[in-house]
């Protein structure tokens, strides 16, 4: 057993931990935070991908001892939840008498900009790989802010996705990139020779009618 | 009465089917607070381990478990031994076999590397990972049968020794066959005949999120609940029951978000059923869940095949026949093996309306891995053979492979229209999808243009949506819908979403009709205790299938909920409108009643509901797709719609290292109506890397003794970002079902099938070489080249190369495997066994 | 994973005292990118694990003379960053395309080189341009060849107690150009076979020096020795690429055996050659 002190999303986490205990089983068991999954235990899924100290590693490959004393950003860091007013989505409101109760949680609107481009361009299926596919491409944008579309198959290629075809990731880390340099958001996605084309060329236009999920698309409110 | 007053906005309800919305299942996804499998932890939950056979092919001597039972930390400890008698072999019902062949640990003999020998339960994991290594295993080996055809020949010993099968003898364990027109005949009179032996590889679901459960029993209650990563709940809770022999209602499945599955997880495995009696055994949960090398080596693989292939066809190019001797390895066992050949050979003859068409069929055991389900069903490796045959008939014909399939796919004046097979198409743009997907590509100019090692290749096959399996007569799915008292709805389902939006794709379809809005629609988790019973998400039923019990329910609440607004507005039914969250007087959207005082009258003021008006505001509706069952000669129409695909590639071959990369795809494809473009695109796009993987790298690597070599992510070929060309034209030209009421399609499998094909023919059109076999990997590739160069020929068929193979075709050709050293097991002996119908009145099968 | 102590010297003498305390039961741990797999399928089971992670002096890149010397704990992801002047250049292009960014940061050139697979790019990187490796004990500080290093059949000829300290590279003057090539089916998967082309002009354009090594296809890299004397003087201009490419794959894998995975393997070398020759004697200084 030794002790160890590693900061998980800016809260110091210390526990005495068998030496054998991975990265990736001490943000799940010990710091209880799920989001970081694991897919295989040979490095080679990236579903277990976060950052240490600011670069991203694979932290089924790593013990928590190697990294003690370092911080560490999950998924669960991404997009932190806070307290927010219950959204009320009743006809009858009534807002005019009650304060709304707050309840903690993360909202479409809070999302960082490579969670919002892969809500935006659909580059989730099941999920299960998307928090590792999120944390490497935001740590890679960081770095190369203009990246071109074969920079962004590399950047994820240590990454498998079974579900997608990777088109829409790939579609998500170049909206990304966009929206973290400050740009504004595309959705369409463009064929090579710049006509939208595909189902997803409709994407855009229906994406822009709500701002996520649980906002009013069908009531007419928007 | 609250009359809902008038809103700024006086806009008419919008329809979202049709609409890319975004989807309600990505928040949790994306933020980490989804809970998978893994993340399920319950008090006092124990840590169960599996352990494996090392070798694939061994009989039992002794299993020993003694010591591990003093390790640190081990609560219990199981083996075969311990449970013979006591738990009900499985795998009869999806099989339609008479008996089970599964059971949780091998007992006496292991039938392939991987198989469940012992398990231990203990308070950490690897306290149980230690005590695995502390149970002695004493094994004699025997020769491994890995290849299916080998496992057919003179000598070869039996796999599973103890089971009777009705159809099957020796390793073969049961038999397929179809007889459409006379084949035969129209072999002779066919101006081209084209034949080649092809084979297939063995390629892995490989779905991220491990296959794993975890079992709590409750001791007082004797209910045994067990959240599993599964596609179907009732699947497992029935045969966990049936296993167990406990009662139904007393299991109850519950479902964590599941990292999708493609087939994998579409039946019970082991693990369920050993993690359930250590729960039981012990009255605290267990979590069991599989490694990544335990998943590739006991979570099914899709089914190997070997085809005979033959096609015959006029000078003219019409196609008159199909005959085809093929060898199905289903490894060692398999809960769906043999319904992969049936259904996969039946639709996987489509686009074609071919007249004349003899097959037969032996389902074999290997030592291998069991087989499977996996995204496709059978169709992708029929389409491999067949489509290879389309291009090779037009080499023979001297005609453009493009006009040859025009020629010949389905493109009836009116729909319905019936295939020789019985196949009824109820609507198709099959035809339309072919050009489209062809002019993408540039096939034309590429082909007046012939660059050095490029080249493109065509192929088209059609999906069924849901089936009926000739195994069991069903084909249903039920929703249960029901308006909240606040006028929210919630939607009850027992298949299970993993990665197909359904939460977004019924929402969409509850949205419209019931005029409610998107964001106030949510479906609850799967879960037996409360979902209505349904088969399970597989077989592309999702939008179809469910999203019509789900199109039905929504219209009988529907009806409900105008009937008390008729009553309380003092209306006509036929007067009012649904939308905008309210029943209104049609052209008033902006007035009306608010479905939540509606909904509370059905609960809470019942006096205000009309005169004899059951207060419930709940329905269930079920949809049973009007399917045939499979018939004696195979025929038969299995699917209620059958989606439409037609792919081109465009390769390049590294002529100095054999690499090939897919430098362009075009996919048209006819999935009917699609509720939700961008989730549609989106499993073309995925059932378009499952076709890859399978044409360029995936596969399961055993050596002569049956060891996976290749059980790692870093040695089994899945595809990559970077080994994906650029997926943009897709093209959908919809041919809305007219028998599905919402006019869907299947669309989850359709990007799979034709992808090795088109590949195939693309790589033929590159290099000159045919392959024959799955995958063409680099090596293969390259050493092809340079047989072909050695050998001076233009065009050569790598490895096989039988243009004039004529022969065997029935299993009566093959000769009889020697069945002498089996060992009689005891399900033989026990009562309502019976051995006697076995071989000789079955031989000559039904008549035809 | 078995159980094990993990322990953690402040500095390169602790960390040999260690080992030496411990034997044969204790492993180095550097990055952990090759050993963390091995301890979670259980096929390395070291009851005791010496990191290599809080020794400051084993990590970083520096001049020493002529030579550069690179810190065995060095990640991959540093030396990604590093900008080294003319040839050494191409230690960074390699190790920046030997496995995915996560691994890459974890990873270190002395933590691959130990695990000696020879399918890892950096064996044959350093085989291929001559660099020494500096290894530490108890009996003192030694530096060896790779031939010296790496044992004939696969793995290192280390002992317990030895650590790997830094790798020097010869300097900018010792080649001018260098040229990495390889092999592998997917971009991030280990080599199936690699080539390295070190090339020395003399001024009027002749050969001074000419070293093909070839990797991942043989159980340690090997130099070709005999190919790259025999073209010493040639004019760059005047060299056979395809007659080399032939002699290569004659002297490091001649025709014993035939199998399909041995004659690929011969028709990769021969591939990987010719490109990396082409592109060394196309721009050797660039």
């Amino acid at each position: 057993m030794q002790d160890v002190t590693i900061t998980v999303n800016g809260r110091p986490v210390q526990a005495g931990i068998d030496e054998r205990t991975l990265l990736l089983d001490f943000v799940r068991d010990v710091a209880g935070l799920t989001g970081t999954h694991n897919g295989c235990l040979e490095a080679r899924c990236g579903c277990c991908s976060l950052e240490v100290d600011g670069a991203i590693v694979k932290s089924c490959n790593v013990l928590a001892v190697q990294v003690d004393g370092s911080s560490v950003t999950t998924i669960e860091g991404l997009s932190p939840e806070r307290l927010r007013p219950v959204e009320h989505i009743t006809s009858q409101s009534l807002a005019g008498h009650y304060q709304p109760l707050e309840a903690l949680g993360a909202d479409a609107g809070d999302l960082h900009p490579v969670q919002a481009a892969f809500h935006a361009c659909h580059a989730l299926q099941c999920g299960f790989c998307t928090p590792g596919m999120v944390m490497v491409l935001k740590n890679y944008l960081e770095e190369n802010p203009e990246p071109t579309r074969d920079d962004v198959r590399t950047a994820i290629a240590g990454n498998l996705c079974r579900c997608t075809g990777y088109q829409h990731i790939i579609d998500a880390g170049m909206q990304a990139a966009e929206a973290m340099r400050g740009g504004v958001c595309r959705t369409a996605i463009e064929s090579p020779d710049g006509a939208p084309t595909g189902a997803g060329a409709q994407a855009g236009a229906v994406a822009g009618v709500g701002a996520g999920p649980g906002v009013g698309v069908a009531t007419g409110e928007v | 009465m609250t009359q809902a007053p008038p809103r700024p906005t006086s806009t008419a309800p919008v329809k979202l089917v049709g609409q890319s919305v975004p989807r309600k299942e990505d928040l949790a996804l994306l933020t980490g607070t989804a809970r998978f499998i893994d993340d399920v932890k319950l008090p006092g939950m124990l840590y169960a381990k599996i352990l494996r056979s090392p070798v694939a092919h061994a009989r039992v001597r002794s299993i020993d478990t003694s010591r591990a039972r003093q390790m640190p930390g081990v609560v219990d400890v199981l083996c075969g031994a311990d449970l013979v008698g006591r738990v009900k072999p499985w795998g009869d019902l999806m099989q339609d076999l008479l008996v089970g062949d599964h059971t949780p640990f091998a007992v006496d003999k292991v039938l392939y590397e991987g198989q469940e020998l012992a398990a231990v339960v203990a308070e950490t994991k690897y306290q149980a990972l230690d005590a695995l290594e502390a149970i002695e295993i004493d094994l004699e080996e025997l020769p491994a049968l890995v290849d299916p055809e080998a496992a057919m020949a003179p000598g070869a010993g039996l796999i599973q020794e103890g089971i009777t099968y009705e159809f099957g003898d020796g390793n073969i364990f049961d038999r397929y066959r179809v007889r459409i027109g006379d084949a035969d005949a129209a072999a002779e009179e066919a101006d081209v005949v084209v034949r080649q032996r092809f084979t297939t590889n063995r390629q892995a679901g490989a779905a991220l999120d491990p296959h794993g459960c975890v079992a709590d029993y409750d001791t007082f209650t004797r209910e045994l609940t067990i959240w599993s990563s599964t596609q179907s709940i009732y699947m497992v809770r029935d045969v966990l029951a049936d296993v167990l022999q406990i009662p139904r209602n007393k299991v109850r499945v519950r479902i964590p978000e599941v990292g999708a599955g493609f087939g994998s997880k579409a039946q019970i495995f082991p693990y369920e059923v050993i993690a359930s009696i250590f729960s039981m055994r012990l009255g605290r949960p267990v979590h069991l869940v599989l490694g990544r090398k335990e998943i590739f080596q006991s979570g099914t693989a899709r089914n190997g095949q070997v085809r005979y292939a033959e096609l015959m066809c006029r000078r003219d190019g019409t196609i008159t026949g199909y005959r085809d001797y093929v060898v199905h390895n289903c490894g060692a066992f398999s809960v769906w093996g043999n319904q992969v050949l049936h259904i996969g050979t039946n639709v996987g003859m489509l686009p074609y309306a071919i007249p004349n068409i003899r097959i037969d069929g032996d389902i074999v055991h290997t030592n291998t891995a069991p087989g499977g389900a996996l995204r496709g069903f059978g169709i992708p490796q029929t389409i491999w053979a067949k489509e290879q045959l389309v291009d090779m008939a037009a080499a023979e014909l001297g005609m453009d492979p493009l006009e040859l399939r025009a020629k010949n796919v389905i493109r009836p004046e009116t729909f319905p229209f019936t295939t020789p097979m019985g196949q009824i198409i109820d609507s198709t743009s099959m035809y339309d999808c072919l050009h489209t997907s062809a002019e993408a590509i540039g096939w034309a100019e590429k082909k007046a243009h012939p660059v050095p090692y490029e080249g493109v290749g065509l192929a088209v096959s059609m999906k069924y949506t849901s089936c009926r399996h000739p195994s069991f007569d069903t084909d249903l799915s039920a929703v249960r819908l029901r308006l909240e008292t606040d006028g929210t709805v919630t939607i009850y389902s027992s298949d299970v979403t993993h990665g197909q939006s359904h939460a977004t794709m019924l929402a969409q379809i509850v949205a419209d009709g019931l005029g409610v809005g998107f964001e106030k629609i949510t479906l609850a988790a799967p879960d037996s205790v409360t979902s209505p019973f349904g088969l399970g998400t597989y077989a592309s039923r999702g939008a179809a299938v469910l999203g019509t019990a789900c199109r039905l329910a929504t219209e009988r609440l529907r009806e409900r909920v105008l009937t008390i607004a008729a009553h309380v507005l003092e209306a006509n039914v036929e007067d009012l409108d649904i939308g905008n969250d309210r029943v209104y007087i049609k052209g008033l959207p902006d007035s009306g009643l608010y479905l939540e005082i509606l909904a509370s009258f059905a609960a809470y003021r019942t006096h205000q509901l009309p005169p004899g008006f059951e207060p419930t505001l709940e329905v269930v509706a079920t949809y049973d797709t009007p399917t045939e069952r499979e018939g004696a000669d195979g025929s038969g129409n299995l699917s209620v719609t059958y989606s439409a695909a037609a792919h081109s590639a465009h390769v390049r071959v590294d002529p100095e290292t054999g690499y090939v990369r897919v430098v362009d795809y075009a996919m048209a494809h006819d999935t009917g109506v699609v509720i939700n473009p961008l989730v549609v695109e989106g499993q073309h796009q995925g059932g378009f890397l499952m076709g890859l993987g399978m044409v360029l790298g995936e596969d399961y690597l055993y050596d002569a003794d049956g060891h996976l070599t290749n059980a790692s992510f870093a040695t089994y070929l899945a595809p990559t970002a970077t080994d994906m060309p650029e997926l943009t034209k897709i093209y959908e030209i919809p041919a809305p079902s007219l028998t599905i009421p919402g006019g869907q399609k299947g669309a989850g499998e359709s990007g799979t099938g034709p992808v090795p094909a088109a590949v195939g023919n693309a790589v033929f059109d590159a290099t000159g070489v045919r392959f024959t076999e799955l995958p063409i990997t680099p090596q293969k590739m390259l050493l092809a080249l340079r047989e072909k160069e050695r050998q001076g020929a233009v065009t050569f068929r790598f490895p096989d190369d039988m243009p004039d193979f004529t022969g065997p075709r029935t299993k009566a050709e093959w000769p009889e495997p020697d069945l002498t050293d089996a060992v009689d097991f005891d399900w033989d002996d026990l009562p309502g066994f019976d051995d006697e119908d076995d071989e000789d009145d079955v031989d000559g099968g039904p008549a035809l | 994973m078995k159980a094990f102590t993990y322990l953690r010297p402040g500095d390169g003498a602790e960390a040999v005292a260690l080992l030496r305390e411990h034997g044969p039961d204790a492993r180095v741990i550097a990055g952990g990118q090759s050993l963390l797999l091995a301890l979670k399928d259980r096929s390395a089971r070291p009851p005791v694990l010496v990191s290599l992670r809080g020794v400051p002096e084993l990590a970083g890149v520096r001049v020493e003379g002529d030579e550069l010397v690179v810190g065995a704990t060095t990640t991959y992801a540093q030396l990604t960053r590093a900008e080294l002047p003319g040839w050494q250049a191409t230690i960074a292009a390699v190790a920046g395309d030997l496995a995915d960014r996560p691994v890459r940061t974890m990873g270190t050139i002395g933590g691959g080189l130990c695990a000696a697979d020879p399918r890892y790019d950096v064996l044959t990187l350093v085989t291929g341009v001559g660099a020494r490796l500096e290894v530490l004990s108890s009996a003192g500080r030694r530096v060896l060849t790779p031939a010296e290093f790496f044992a004939p059949g696969g793995g290192t000829r280390l002992e317990p107690g030895d650590v790997l300290t830094a790798i020097r590279f010869p300097g900018t003057a010792a080649w001018d150009g260098v040229v990495f090539e390889k092999f592998r089916t997917r971009v991030f998967d280990a080599a199936l076979a690699s080539v390295l082309c070190a090339v020395r002009l003399d001024p009027d354009g002749a050969l001074a020096a000419l070293q093909l090594t070839v990797g991942a296809a043989v159980p340690v890299p090997v130099v070709a020795v005999q190919t790259g004397s025999a073209l010493v003087g040639t004019s760059a201009a005047a060299v056979d690429v395809d007659a080399v490419a032939r002699d290569v794959v004659t002297e490091v894998l001649p025709g014993r055996g035939d199998t399909p995975a041995l004659q690929y393997a011969r028709e990769l070398v021969s591939a990987l050659t010719r490109r990396a020759l082409v592109r060394a004697l196309a721009h050797p200084r660039s």
